[in-house]
């Protein structure tokens, strides 16, 4: 009889497949929930609903330095650069990344990977000094976090959301995970902090190599001991949901984008036929580098060997 | 309640897919969906009839419409594409431009693909090549039957042929296909794309013409259509519920295995607003489906230059009233 699991996804077409019931663990019958991201963190992070789920790379961080009964598998179905996610107050004298020195920033909250990332390439690469920043937090962490404080932090309430908050002018700057609304709207008081994203992007992924890791896998660790199968069977799974969603994109009609076909093209000839690859060691400089900006901006209070984060599979 | 139960045939598409998963029904219709390729939907759907509602090229449905095939369009539009990326040419045959093209040996595999027809339009509308100066090396006539103009020159090449390797070995100066030849990819070969910078290319086209082509439509059984005149609105408007619910999605750039799928949102929004894939017979779709009947004119596959109300059901010609 297979083990029976339920399984929170997010809508992805990397894992569609998963979702449809059209690729299938061996061994496993799987009850499939495909919720958006900050809700199915906070309902596994805070109330281990699932017995497996898509879940925040940061979070799981700061779940495992609290001895979370959490254990990740090595799959990464969502990663995503972040340098077009920066926005800042048009009238805000904010040109240069630099010039968020000393400044007020808004955030959904800390501890999620979006910010954790865009933070630590900003101080990596453009010369932010995070500790000079204000930095406000929209909502509640999905997990409270651990290490000792680093960076200036407070609640924002001034208004309802970073967006607001932006757009009335009580911060000068905004990094929120999805793309802000107004500037959606095409409202003029916001800009992004750097407009040629996509190049900014292209050459930080050319010098670092890295294509940012955003999720990852968790399971209840009682299960992954119990049934010492189970890591590899969801492994393989993933895998080949992978494999069908790059088979699909081969139809040049699925997506409806004039230039579908040229960008990806240009995303292999850049990234190779797999940018998002599930092993430990692919993974290994990038996951060592958001541990080390997890500890440094205090999520973590000590970081972590990256095989004690995920389990080992053949 | 009962609805008519009517089968759907057509391919894979993001913006249809609320339908294929039942996010979305259309009124008073239940669709069992169903995928088959493109020459067996027209066989399905002529000759056997149990398809009763399936994707065609637009190309193939102005054709048939003039031949008297017994079905009607409904205008759904689900594909789009520029197509200049489908003009390759050997580096040796001294094809800078398209004006080039005149005079030279171009290969295809079929006179009717839709892209072959929108590709020989554009190129004579808008690049000034006269198609009457090129000697069309062709495979296949395609699947209806159509009398050779005797205007154009044509060379018949055996069904064996290998289009791309005559291109490479430069019997060929050049070949227009709908489907990205290979060699066209490799760096040191002979092989290259007419117009390089495609992007810009068909950003500039679009800027000069307002034309976005669209490849593929939907056609209704006539005699279904003639018992249920309903089911023309009823499908359109369920498409085009489905689209938004698929623009939704794709707004959320999580969605997608592409990095800067967002950057390609922005830049197509930019270029071609917020809806790039209209349905419905408004003033865009009926000048670029006109300019493709034209197109079809100069190029003897129709001898009657069809309006769109000949080819479209004639409850869609309207968009429908609503109060305010």
């Amino acid at each position: 009889m297979p083990l029976h699991l339920t399984l929170a996804l997010g809508d992805n077409e990397l894992t569609r497949s998963l979702a449809d019931g059209s690729v299938r663990p061996e061994g496993v019958d799987l009850t499939v929930l495909c919720l958006p991201a900050p809700e199915r963190h906070w309902r596994m992070g805070r109330h281990m609903e699932f017995d497996a789920a898509e879940f925040s790379l940061a979070a799981y961080l700061v779940a495992h330095s609290q001895g979370s009964p959490l254990q990740a598998l090595p799959i990464f179905p969502l990663r995503r650069f972040r340098h077009g996610f920066v926005f800042v107050r048009a009238e805000a004298g904010i040109s240069v990344p630099a010039d968020l020195n000393g400044r007020r920033v808004g955030l959904r909250v800390l501890g999620n990977t979006a910010s954790l990332w865009a933070r630590g390439i900003l101080a990596e690469h453009y010369g932010v000094d995070l500790r000079s920043i204000q930095w406000f937090t929209q909502d509640a962490e999905s997990h409270e976090l651990g290490g000792p404080p680093a960076l200036s932090v407070q609640p924002l309430t001034a208004a309802p959301n970073v967006d607001a908050a932006l757009v009335e002018g009580a911060i000068d700057a905004a990094i929120p995970p999805t793309i802000l609304p107004s500037f959606v709207r095409g409202s003029l008081r916001v800009r992004r902090l750097f407009p040629n994203y996509r190049d900014d992007e292209i050459a930080y992924y050319r010098s670092t190599g890295m294509f940012p890791l955003m999720h990852t896998v968790v399971v209840q660790r009682d299960l992954l001991s119990e049934h010492p199968w189970l890591a590899s069977s969801l492994v393989a799974a993933f895998e080949a949901a992978k494999g069908a969603a790059y088979r699909r994109l081969e139809n040049p009609r699925i997506l409806p984008y004039a230039w579908f076909t040229q960008a990806l093209a240009e995303q292999r000839a850049l990234m190779g036929p797999d940018p998002w690859p599930y092993t430990l060691d692919a993974n290994r400089a990038t996951i060592e580098t958001l541990i080390r900006y997890a500890h440094e901006q205090g999520l973590i209070p000590q970081p972590p060997r990256p095989d004690e984060l995920f389990v080992p599979v053949a | 309640m009962s609805r008519l139960r009517l089968t759907l045939a057509c391919d894979d598409y993001e913006l249809v897919r609320p339908l294929v998963d039942g996010t979305v029904q259309p009124e008073g219709i239940d669709l069992a969906m169903s995928s088959l390729t493109t020459p067996e939907r027209f066989d399905r759907i002529v000759v056997k009839k149990d398809v009763d509602v399936c994707e065609l090229a637009t190309g193939t449905v102005v054709m048939a419409k003039e031949r008297g095939y017994p079905f009607t369009a409904v205008p759904i539009f689900p594909h789009r594409r520029f197509r200049l990326g489908f003009v390759f040419v050997n580096a040796r045959a001294g094809i800078a431009q398209p004006k080039d093209l005149e005079g030279k040996r171009v290969g295809m595999r079929s006179l009717q693909s839709t892209a072959g027809i929108w590709l020989q339009g554009m190129l004579q509308s808008h690049y000034g090549v006269d198609l009457h100066r090129v000697r069309w090396c062709y495979q296949e006539v395609g699947g209806l039957p159509f009398d050779l103009p005797a205007t154009y020159t044509y060379e018949r090449l055996p069904l064996s042929a290998n289009i791309e390797q005559m291109l490479t070995s430069g019997e060929l100066d050049a070949v227009v296909d709908p489907v990205t030849l290979s060699s066209a990819g490799e760096r040191t070969g002979p092989v290259r794309r007419l117009f390089g910078d495609l992007r810009a290319e068909e950003a500039a086209f679009f800027r000069a013409t307002g034309l976005f082509p669209m490849t593929q439509t939907f056609v209704v059984r006539e005699d279904l259509l003639a018992d249920e005149p309903w089911i023309a609105q009823s499908l359109v408007k369920a498409f085009d519920q489905a689209k938004r619910l698929a623009y939704r999605r794709l707004a959320e750039p999580d969605a997608i295995p592409l990095a800067w799928l967002m950057w390609e949102q922005e830049e197509q929004r930019r270029l071609l607003g917020d809806d790039p894939y209209p349905n419905g017979l408004g003033p865009a779709n009926r000048r670029a489906f006109d300019t493709l009947i034209g197109y079809c004119l100069d190029l003897g596959l129709i001898k009657r230059r069809l309006a769109v109300e000949e080819i479209f059901a004639p409850s869609t010609a309207h968009t429908l009233p609503r109060y305010l």
